[in-house]
């Protein structure tokens, strides 16, 4: 019963209401260069995701003269859409008494940068006022004004919120383990993220301390390393760039927002 | 010490020379050591007293210095002070002077300033105040010829000529003004010139310098030859190009002009009654009497000018009126709304003098009575023309069409801006934009009280915001957008929400999604901080039941219908203990369903077949069933994406696929009414609080605001752009407030006011 489109006689790309669940976004694909709207790659990610969630290469490669500015924001604003799914996940779990400070492993304690103050939240007011933060950061007039083309001076806000977004991901790794292998059997989102993050070159890749396999199974060294005592690791609010030191006792690169 | 020392070494050698002056001089004294001990104490404390004195009298010789010389700054300021109201002095001294000269010699220059050469350099027998005549700086007041004067008389005859003021309107214009003011013999005229001279010297001398040196310009040249003179007047240039339009070119004048003259020129061309005689002059002159509020002189004077028959065509500005319209225009420079510039234009001079009175007061102005509708209008198109003069405040004389909000959106603005819809006197425009979804927004709703709106999008979150706060943002930022944060983000659904409604006392509200939950949720307040602890009574409960997406909430007290892709239509209550009350089942899938009427236990619902039933909750049953149109038989289009029914009468209007908008009675079940509303198929209806209209958002990414009566389109606006061929979801109108709203697959929200 769908309509077809007046130009191309396609299916009209619409869920009306009254659609089943299962035939949400159920129509044909369509190519990147069709998609002519202003969110096209929003459509183009968004359709992929549908194809295969687990064919994280397919996902992530973007198309011909694609703008990789462009590319990242729309799949960081993608990541942080379905990290939401995650987070109903913790809210049963992840209670305040029991998570009450976020970390992931022993060694840092993240403090949460939405507010004034760096604050400790616990755990599950980190993950939601990251994604609060993240999701109004993105949406900002002020960093992100336009969809189709990012300014310069933003694309280091990228970065920090991965940084972020990730350690929400590391937590329920480390502290709600079923969850999260529920959560990354179904979507690979884990996966696909720390892909993305190295690959884009946003998360050094000693930051990534959740395992992937094929990705950085090799994490382990990195823990065995990480045998200083506890420090606290401050964030800044979201408009300075931080770098917290690497926690390897060798110098290695220092993150910079800037 | 060096004294001393060198008094020791001296007396040392005296000690030494002693014996020997001893041994031959036996009458001097023996130096003993105890002895010039004592003596080179006593003198070094000698010296140090002497020292002491020095010092105190020096500090008191340096104060004495310094009260001298303030005293010396004081009488110099003093001379200063003095020196300028001198200055003063002499300036109104040389206007008396001029001004008595004036009315000596005024009336018998009359009838020859008629014949006088329309070029600029024809000296009347007044010019013996040329001295003081500066053709290009007509600020220098009171000195300036009667040619300069009557070039900004031409000037503003050519501009109302312009702009279409026949003589005929500045005619009737001055009659009325005349008839306002009440007209008085001229006899008085002298005596009233002394009296009122000093009381003009307290008043703000900047003040009146100012418009002094226009009006008198201006009402000496207005017996002149406008076009001719035109040419040499350059202090009014200002890239006047007569041969362009009424419009742009005086708003030109107004807008790029800082020259206060040219704007005061111009606020007489615009609402210029026809200059009086030369007694117009010494009337405008008497203008400055109400700024010393000196109240009785400055009426008569102002009487007493009137008397004067319009003798010379010329002469028959309003001179108060012209005053009136400076110090507005002044008081506008530095308080810059735009309200007041075209309240300027419309009121009469009666109530100027009352707002002279209690100088600078803004507002009295718009409370003024109006005579003239035309001028009205005029001023308007001509101000509306300009948009320095469009701001937030209601232009008032006009209807409240011209009710304008400046918004900060950088999107496409409605076109319909300054439409002149007769019926429906109000246009709605971009509010607020709020931006924070990360994927389409399929549902919003309003609070039933406060300014607060939820939206639920497809990134399965709702959020709420608090449009309150909105409004401190805007007004501290000028030109950057602050975004409206919203207040509250509500995760519990694990799949796009499709649909909310809030409960009428604005406690709980209700979302369904596409995971088939509907959701209830305790409002929290609006003035949380958004980054506060999580709070997971926020969720109040889960109701499960549904076994597939639910698209459509209706809420009637406590009473909750939801319709699903499953093809149940159910009923809740959400206090209880077994929420679902009861399920309605027929063939299809129901697509969108609403309350009959708000109190009513009925409700309509649509299905997938393209049938539309009411249903009664008590019985179960089907009550009616709609009539389709006929004109659709067997059109799949014909297929209804939103029905509401109307608050108070037995209507239901619905949306379809096929672009049309129809109206049911419920009553009966036929159809009143069919209109192509949209390019493409409308998605959302709403009704608002007053019942006059009807809002309608479609997938053509525009939003219809309708008639309800007449069911004649009112407003247009383009608001969302689209995603995969889906552009507004859903649009709700405030119950209390004027508020609407519209969302889309763009995951924007905007708000209307």
């Amino acid at each position: 019963m769908s309509d077809l489109q007046v130009n191309t006689k396609l299916p009209l790309r619409r869920n009306r209401p009254g659609s089943k669940a299962k035939d949400w976004c159920h129509w044909p694909e369509e190519t990147s260069e069709n998609m002519d709207s202003l969110y096209h790659i929003q459509q183009y990610i968004q359709q992929s995701i549908r194809r295969d969630s687990s064919d994280i290469d397919f996902i992530l490669k973007a198309p011909d003269q694609q703008d990789e500015g462009v590319w990242k924001y729309e799949h960081l604003r993608q990541f942080c859409l379905e990290l939401n799914d995650l987070t109903v996940l913790l809210q049963k779990e992840c209670l305040p008494e029991t998570c009450s400070q976020m970390t992931a492993t022993e060694q840092w304690i993240f403090l949460c940068a939405a507010h004034k103050n760096p604050k400790e939240c616990p755990a599950i007011d980190y993950t939601r006022h990251t994604l609060d933060g993240a999701a109004s950061l993105l949406n900002s007039n002020k960093y992100f004004p336009s969809r189709i083309s990012i300014k310069e001076t933003s694309i280091a806000k990228l970065g920090s919120v991965c940084r972020r977004i990730y350690r929400i991901f590391s937590h329920a790794y480390y502290h709600h383990r079923p969850i999260y292998d529920e959560f990354e059997g179904r979507t690979h989102l884990c996966r696909r993220f720390t892909v993305f993050a190295l690959r884009y070159g946003l998360i050094p890749k000693d930051n990534l301390i959740v395992p992937i396999h094929g990705v950085n199974q090799d994490i382990t060294t990195i823990m065995q390393q990480q045998t200083s005592p506890v420090k606290t690791h401050s964030n800044q609010s979201l408009k300075n760039g931080d770098s917290p030191p690497s926690p390897t006792v060798t110098a290695t690169q220092a993150e910079s927002d800037a | 010490m060096d004294g001393s020392d060198t008094q020791i070494s001296f007396q040392n050698d005296s000690q030494t020379t002693a014996p020997t002056m001893g041994t031959v001089d036996t009458q001097h004294p023996m130096y003993t050591v105890p002895g010039i001990l004592h003596f080179l104490q006593h003198e070094w404390t000698r010296f140090e007293i002497e020292r002491q004195q020095w010092e105190t009298e020096r500090a008191e010789l340096q104060a004495r210095i310094a009260f001298l010389q303030g005293e010396r700054q004081g009488q110099e300021n003093l001379k200063t002070a003095l020196v300028r109201r001198i200055k003063m002095l002499e300036y109104a001294l040389k206007q008396e002077r001029l001004k008595y000269n004036q009315l000596k010699y005024g009336s018998e220059t009359a009838p020859t300033e008629d014949q006088k050469p329309s070029s600029n350099e024809g000296q009347t027998s007044n010019t013996a105040f040329d001295e003081d005549e500066n053709k290009e700086d007509p600020s220098l007041a009171f000195g300036g010829s009667s040619v300069t004067f009557k070039q900004g008389r031409q000037l503003l005859r050519q501009y109302l000529k312009e702009i279409g003021y026949v003589d005929t309107i500045i005619d009737i214009r001055s009659a009325a003004v005349k008839k306002l003011l009440g007209i008085k013999s001229e006899t008085n005229l002298n005596g009233n010139n002394v009296t009122n001279s000093p009381s003009n010297i307290n008043g703000d001398a900047k003040l009146m310098n100012e418009p002094k040196g226009v009006i008198p310009n201006i009402l000496k040249n207005a017996a002149n030859d406008f076009n001719k003179s035109l040419a040499s007047l350059v202090f009014l240039k200002d890239d006047q190009t007569d041969e362009e339009s009424n419009d742009i070119d005086t708003n030109r004048i107004v807008t790029k002009s800082n020259n206060g003259n040219a704007t005061n020129i111009n606020h007489h061309s615009s609402t210029l009654d026809t200059l009086n005689d030369p007694d117009g002059e010494e009337a405008a002159l008497h203008e400055f009497d109400f700024l010393t509020g000196d109240a009785a002189a400055a009426a008569l004077g102002i009487n007493e000018f009137k008397s004067t028959e319009p003798g010379s065509h010329d002469w028959n500005v309003d001179p108060s009126r012209i005053n009136r319209l400076k110090e507005e225009y002044k008081r506008d420079r530095h308080i810059k709304p735009a309200h007041q510039v075209t309240t300027i234009t419309n009121s009469t001079s009666a109530s100027i003098r009352n707002n002279l009175f209690k100088n600078n007061v803004a507002d009295d102005i718009s409370a003024e009575p109006r005579p003239f509708s035309e001028d009205e209008q005029i001023d308007s198109m001509m101000f509306r023309n300009s948009k320095n003069f469009i701001e937030e405040n209601v232009i008032e004389g006009l209807d409240e069409l011209a009710r304008v909000t400046v918004s900060n959106d950088n999107e496409l603005h409605d076109d319909t801006n300054t439409n002149e819809s007769s019926e429906f006197k109000r246009t709605w425009n971009i509010k607020y934009v709020l931006r924070s979804h990360l994927d389409g927004i399929r549902c919003a709703t309003f609070h039933p009280f406060e300014s607060v709106v939820i939206t639920g999008s497809e990134d399965r979150t709702l959020k709420l915001w608090n449009l309150e706060k909105s409004a401190l943002l805007k007004k501290s930022t000028t030109t950057t957008t602050q975004d409206l944060e919203p207040v509250y983000t509500f995760r519990q659904h694990t799949a796009p929400v499709l649909c909310t409604a809030i409960h009428p006392y604005g406690e709980q509200f209700y979302s369904g999604g596409l995971d088939s939950i509907i959701a209830v949720w305790n409002i929290p307040n609006s003035e949380v901080d958004p980054y506060d602890a999580y709070d997971s009574s926020v969720l109040y409960k889960v109701l499960n039941g549904h076994t597939d997406a639910v698209w459509q909430l209706a809420v009637a007290g406590q009473k909750l219908l939801s319709c699903s892709a499953d093809g149940s239509v159910r009923l809740w209550d959400a206090n209880l203990h077994q929420p679902l009350l009861s399920t309605f089942n027929n063939e299809g899938i129901p697509i969108s369903i609403d309350w009959l009427m708000r109190d009513t236990n009925q409700f309509v619902v649509t299905y997938d077949t393209l049938k539309t039933f009411i249903y009664d909750t008590e019985t179960g049953q089907i009550v009616r069933q709609f009539a389709n149109d006929h004109a659709s038989f067997g059109d799949p289009n014909y297929r209804i994406n939103r029905l509401i029914s109307h608050p108070s009468q037995p209507i239901v209007i619905t949306a379809h696929d096929d672009r049309k908008i129809r109206y049911f009675d419920s009553n009966s079940g036929r159809l009143i009414h069919s209109v192509v509303a949209h390019l493409e198929s409308v998605t959302s209806l709403a009704i608002d609080s007053q019942q006059t209209c009807l809002l309608s958002g479609s997938h053509d990414r525009s939003i219809r605001l309708w008639n309800l009566d007449n069911r004649n389109c009112l407003q247009e606006i383009t608001a969302h752009q689209k995603k995969d061929d889906e552009s507004i979801h859903d649009v709700a109108f405030h119950s209390s407030k004027p508020y609407m709203t519209s969302v889309g697959a763009d995951s924007i929200a905007k708000i209307y006011a």
